[in-house]
């Protein structure tokens, strides 16, 4: 598990060579968390082309505002954070606007090979059903590996308001896979 | 651990479903990026910043030359203010009996404040417009007006100050033209394209 404020001093580094203007600093910098991005994006918009788009105007944004990332926190969350909020706002502007293509399962096997396949899909299923905020919890949490203090960080919300929201995700989460039979009934023991 | 699960059922259907969930998780598929895709990002970004040191360098010229605009302004507006001969230092501020009143005309009545030149300087211009009606009603013969007489100096240094505030906004607003022109060039083109 990662130590929450353990800030690198490559991190630092690059920031200062992307603020100066350094082509092979910005591209680095692209490198090593366009991957991440695209991600999580995927993971929250359930579409790979939206994931794209959003994606490149969460760099935008980011090394636009890199001089106010503050240097004593870790860069991670700060970008997780951006990422989050612009896929916040797509969502917002994509319910406002009807679609005529219909959105389709990127993510998912169509075809269910196996029984972890099966559940797999199912787990993605039940992502898409959840509110925003505890898709982002689950997603940074059990997908991304961040810590809670780096989720409360990237989201700019309280420690404890990041632990309930993934406890209420996970439970959502499995009462979908209990009810599509995804989980073996526990034999109860007679009084 | 296992001991209590043996035992309680609900704490085991709850290990039961988090086993499940952590297999589920593991079974994820992993979203791979596109290849071309940090490279058309890091293109982007270069792009954006060559686009925003542009504007920049738009803007901080624009703002030069305003603030050159108003140093000059202020400049002109300062050399056309009369000097005095004395320095600042040298100068004594006068006793109450030093103060005269500036010299009228002899046949001329006493004027001692800026009250009289202003009805002066009005009936000069009733002058000159009962000059441009016609002859059978001229200036002579009116009753009631007196002859014109030339203006005293503290008309004259009020005359002179009113042109010097003149010609100083003249200065001004050759600036603020000149600042609005600059910035009609650099305000972009709208497209409002053509309506059926």
């Amino acid at each position: 598990m990662r130590v929450a404020n353990n800030v690198s001093a490559d991190d630092a580094s690059l920031v200062r060579r992307c603020l100066r203007g350094d082509t092979a600093a910005i591209g680095q910098l692209v490198d090593d968390y366009h991957a991440e991005v695209f991600g999580l994006s995927v993971r929250l918009l359930h579409n790979r082309h939206d994931a794209e788009d959003v994606a490149q105007e969460v760099f935008l944004r980011i090394f636009r505002s890199l001089r106010r990332w503050d240097s004593q926190r870790p860069l991670r969350p700060w970008v997780m954070g951006i990422t989050v909020n612009r896929c916040r706002t797509w969502l917002a502007q994509r319910a406002r606007r009807p679609e005529p293509v219909e959105y389709v399962q990127e993510v998912a096997a169509p075809e269910v090979v196996d029984d972890g396949a099966e559940l797999a899909r199912e787990i993605q299923a039940a992502l898409r059903e959840l509110r925003l905020e505890y898709r982002s919890v689950f997603v940074l949490f059990h997908e991304r590996g961040l810590p809670y203090e780096e989720i409360a960080q990237a989201l700019g919300k309280p420690l404890g308001t990041v632990k309930t929201w993934l406890h209420r995700a996970r439970q959502e989460v499995l009462e979908r896979l209990r009810r599509r039979g995804m989980i073996p009934e526990v034999e109860h023991e007679m009084p | 651990l296992e001991q209590h699960l043996a035992g309680c059922s609900s704490c085991r259907e709850q290990y039961a479903a988090a086993t499940r969930l952590v297999q589920g998780l593991k079974s994820l598929p992993r979203i791979a990026a596109p290849p071309e895709l940090a490279r058309r990002i890091a293109g982007a970004v270069v792009r954006d910043r060559v686009v925003r040191r542009r504007r920049m360098k738009v803007r901080l010229y624009v703002t030069a030359a305003l603030a050159a605009s108003v140093f000059l302004m202020l400049l002109v507006s300062y050399s056309q203010q009369p000097s005095p001969n004395v320095l600042p230092h040298q100068v004594r501020p006068l006793a109450q009996n030093e103060v005269r009143p500036p010299e009228a005309p002899p046949d001329a009545p006493q004027r001692t404040n800026g009250a009289d030149s202003l009805v002066e300087r009005t009936r000069e211009q009733l002058h000159m417009l009962l000059d441009a009606l016609p002859a059978e009603v001229a200036v002579e013969n009116l009753p009631g007006v007196p002859e014109l007489e030339p203006l005293d100096p503290a008309a004259q240094s009020l005359k002179q100050a009113g042109l010097d505030v003149t010609a100083s906004l003249q200065t001004v607003t050759r600036s603020a033209r000149q600042a609005l022109d600059y910035f009609s060039r650099e305000l972009p083109v709208l497209d409002l394209g053509t309506r059926e």
